[in-house]
C-alpha cells in the first residue's frame, strides 16, 4: 500500500499523480470514500468518551480520530484481497492518522485483545508501523510548508512508515512568468530540504511534470516487516569512564530520524505489561506519539534519561535490580544483546 | 351534564347502532342490560372483549416461548429462546469498565 498526502490542499492532485506514477498498476482510492463504510459505525461504537466535561475541547478531535482510523481500516479491508497494490490518497496529516491507528490498537490490546475488531486494527497498525506501507508527501516550495513537511517526515519515520519520497511542487517556472530570483530561491529551498532529510528522496517537479519515485511495492519487493526506523541497542558507551552505578549493566537505545532537529521532542517510557518497568519507548514529536517496542533485555531495565543531539535520540537504560537479581547476569545479557535491528 | 352523555360509546351494548352520538338514554341502558343477561349475541360486550383479549394474549404467550422460558435459569445456556437471547444481548451491551492505560513516564532530556 502507498499513502499519498499533501501539506496544502492544493497539492492533493500532485500527490495523487506522484503516487500513480510510482505505482502505475495501482488501484487508487480516496480515504474520504470510506466515510459511509459500515466499519466506521462499528468502530465508533467500540469507544465511549468518559470525562467529557473535562476534555470537551478534545472531543471533536477525538471523534475525528476515531472516524479516520475506521476509514483507514476500511481502506485496508479493500486493499487486502487485491493482487494489485493500492494507493490511498489521504486528506490531512498521514503521521497523525498512523499515530491514532497505533494508539487505538494499543488501547484495544489492553481492553479487548480477543475481539476480531481488535485483531484487525492490530494487523493494520503492525503493517503501518512495520514498514509495509509507503508514503509520498507533497509540499510547495514555501518556507513554512517545508518546515511542516520536515516535521511530518520525522514523525512518519518514527512511526515506522517507509517514506518513498517528498515531492516539491509546483515549482515556479520561467514560462509562467516567474522572475529568476524567485525560481532560484525555490530551488534553494529544495536543496535545503534535501540536506535536512538526508536519507529521504526529495525531488521537485520539472517543467510541470511529476518525477518518478521508486516504490518497493511497484518493484515487486516483498515487504519484510522491517521498517525504515533503525533502532540500535548497545552496551552503554560510558561504561569504562562513566559512573559505576550507570554503567553497571547499562544499555543505550539509539534512533536516528531525518528532520528530528526541527521537532519539539519528548521521550518517555510506557509499560503495557505490569511485570516490566517498560515495554515501549515513546517519542513525541510535535504532539504525534510513536511507540518503539523494547526487546526482552531492555524490558528488564529502567530508562534513565534521553539525549537528543542533531537527528538522533539516545535513551540510556540501567538494569532493574528486581529483574536482574545477579548483576553479573545482566552483564552477560549485555554481551549477548550487541547490535540489534528494528525494535517494533 | 347527563351521565349518559359521559358514557363512552364503546360501553354501549347497542352494537349495530354503535357510535359516539348514539349512546341512548338510561332506559335503553336497562333494556340492553337485560338483553345481555339473556345471552344476546348481538354486538360486543365487555366480558367477551376481555375474553378475546385474554385469548389473544394467551396465544401470543405460547408462541413467544415465554412459557418455556420460565424454566430457564441462565440465559446464556438457552441461545434458541427469544427471551434468553434478548437478555443476553442486553447484558452484553452494558457499558464495560473504562480502560485506563498505564501512564507514560517522561524522561529528562539532555542536549549536549
Amino acid at each position: 500500500m502507498l499513502l499519498a498526502s499533501s501539506i496544502t490542499p492544493s497539492g492533493a492532485l500532485w500527490a495523487e499523480s506522484a503516487a500513480r506514477k510510482a505505482m502505475p498498476t495501482a488501484h487508487v482510492v480516496d480515504l474520504g470514500d470510506f466515510s459511509d463504510h459500515p466499519l466506521v459505525g462499528e468502530f465508533s461504537e467500540s469507544f465511549s468518551v468518559t470525562g467529557a466535561s473535562r476534555v470537551s475541547g478534545d472531543l471533536a478531535r477525538a471523534t475525528a480520530s476515531v472516524r479516520r482510523t475506521a476509514m483507514m481500516l476500511a481502506a485496508f479491508d479493500v486493499a487486502d484481497p487485491r493482487v494489485d497494490p493500492t494507493v490511498v490518497v489521504v486528506d490531512g496529516s498521514v503521521p497523525e492518522l498512523v499515530s491514532d491507528a497505533c494508539s487505538f490498537s494499543a488501547l484495544l490490546q489492553v481492553s479487548a485483545a480477543e475481539t476480531s475488531l481488535a485483531q484487525r486494527v492490530k494487523a493494520m497498525s503492525d503493517a503501518l508501523a512495520g514498514g509495509d506501507v509507503e508514503w509520498i508527501v507533497v509540499t510547495p516550495p514555501e518556507r513554512a510548508a517545508m518546515e511542516s513537511v520536515t516535521v511530518q517526515v520525522a514523525q512518519g519515520c518514527a512511526l515506522g512508515l517507509r517514506v518513498a519520497g517528498v515531492l516539491v511542487a509546483p515549482m515556479p517556472r520561467k514560462r509562467d512568468g516567474w522572475p529568476k530570483k524567485i525560481r532560484r530561491s525555490a530551488r534553494g529551498l529544495v536543496e535545503q530540504l534535501q540536506d535536512r532529510l538526508f536519507d529521504i528522496p526529495v525531488q521537485r517537479s520539472r517543467a510541470g511534470k511529476v518525477p518518478v519515485f521508486a516504490s518497493r511495492a511497484a518493484r515487486g519487493i516483498e515487504a519484510t516487516g522491517a521498517g525504515p526506523l533503525s533502532a540500535t541497542i548497545s552496551p552503554e558507551a560510558g561504561s569504562s569512564s562513566g559512573s559505576s552505578s550507570e554503567s553497571d549493566g547499562g544499555h543505550v537505545l539509539s534512533v536516528t530520524l531525518p528532520g528530528l532537529q526541527h521537532c519539539d521532542v519528548e521521550v518517555g517510557v510506557w509499560s503495557q505489561d505490569p511485570s516490566y518497568p517498560s515495554t515501549h519507548v515513546l517519542v513525541r514529536l510535535d504532539g504525534v506519539v510513536a511507540r518503539i517496542e523494547l526487546n526482552s533485555t531492555l524490558r528488564r531495565c529502567v530508562a534513565v534519561e534521553a539525549v537528543v543531539a542533531g537527528d538522533s535520540i539516545a535513551v540510556s537504560f540501567r538494569a532493574d535490580p528486581g529483574q536482574w537479581p545477579d548483576p553479573r547476569a545482566s552483564r552477560g545479557a549485555s554481551d549477548q544483546t550487541g547490535e540489534s535491528g528494528k525494535e517494533g | 351534564m347527563d351521565d349518559s352523555d359521559e358514557r363512552p360509546w364503546w360501553l354501549s351494548r347497542d352494537g349495530d347502532a354503535g357510535g359516539p352520538g348514539e349512546t341512548g338514554d338510561a332506559a335503553d341502558h336497562e333494556s340492553n342490560a337485560q338483553d345481555r343477561s339473556a345471552g344476546s349475541t348481538q354486538g360486543w360486550d365487555l366480558t367477551s372483549m376481555l375474553g378475546m383479549l385474554g385469548s389473544l394474549a394467551g396465544q401470543w404467550w405460547e408462541s413467544s416461548g415465554a412459557g418455556t422460558h420460565a424454566g430457564h435459569d441462565d440465559p446464556a445456556d438457552h441461545p434458541d429462546c427469544v427471551i434468553c437471547m434478548g437478555l443476553t444481548r442486553l447484558s452484553a451491551s452494558r457499558a464495560s469498565e473504562p480502560v485506563v492505560l498505564p501512564a507514560v513516564r517522561w524522561l529528562p532530556i539532555r542536549r549536549p
